[in-house]
């Protein structure tokens, strides 16, 4: 299920992701949810962003995705709904996260640098790696 | 999350000079203020939630808020 809102350019660009994919995966019904007219959906599902990308499977929530996802990332939820993974990769960072605390990282790893505090380093690694760090547990 | 993208990034700009003003040209009372403002501005402004909206169940990030400013 994708929750969407009218003027969300994410939302354009999963779906479209979704058009390309769905087809290929076998056994999963698709449905696309716009959060203003369904504004109960929104609640039920404690949809926080739009787009949410969500799978089920039996009934039961398996794995979402909020935020701009590339392909790989609709695809991934996608097969998550169809049994094809069954341990779902319970994280992804969205774009925009790892935007801010990549910048985060950087301005605290230069920050503590520059100013010669170790914490504030390492402040910065954290931040880095919390980032990137779905990346190596793929 | 429950800041709009705007001011994630206004938090970290604003929390970076605090640390850097803290530990570079302030001193005393003063800095350790601009270095704790400044570490929790960096912090929340990093995660994208800020706990003071949480409890007051608000904040700037809506629905259609957080569509309008497309990051990715």
């Amino acid at each position: 299920m994708l929750v969407t809102t009218p003027h969300c350019p994410h939302c354009r660009t999963v779906k479209a992701h979704i058009e390309g994919i769905a087809s290929s995966v076998k056994g999963v019904a698709y449905r696309e949810v716009s959060a203003p007219e369904e504004p109960d959906l929104a609640t039920e599902f404690k949809i926080k962003a739009a787009p949410t990308l969500l799978a089920f499977r039996d009934g039961e929530e398996v794995t979402r995705h909020v935020g701009a996802a590339s392909a790989a990332e609709v695809e991934r939820v996608f097969h998550a709904a169809s049994g094809a993974i069954t341990k779902p990769r319970s994280f992804s960072i969205s774009a925009e996260n790892r935007w801010f605390r990549s910048a985060t990282g950087v301005a605290l790893l230069v920050a503590g640098a520059a100013l010669g505090v170790l914490w504030l380093v390492l402040l910065g690694a954290v931040f880095m790696t919390s980032g990137w760090y779905d990346r190596f547990f793929r | 999350m429950n800041e709009a993208n705007w001011e994630r990034g206004a938090r970290l700009a604003i929390g970076v000079v605090l640390l850097i003003l803290g530990f570079a040209a302030l001193s005393g009372v003063l800095a350790v203020l601009a270095i704790i403002v400044g570490l929790i501005l960096t912090v929340t402004g990093a995660v994208g939630w800020c706990p003071i909206y949480s409890v007051l169940k608000t904040g700037t990030r809506k629905l259609t808020g957080a569509d309008a400013n497309p990051s990715a």
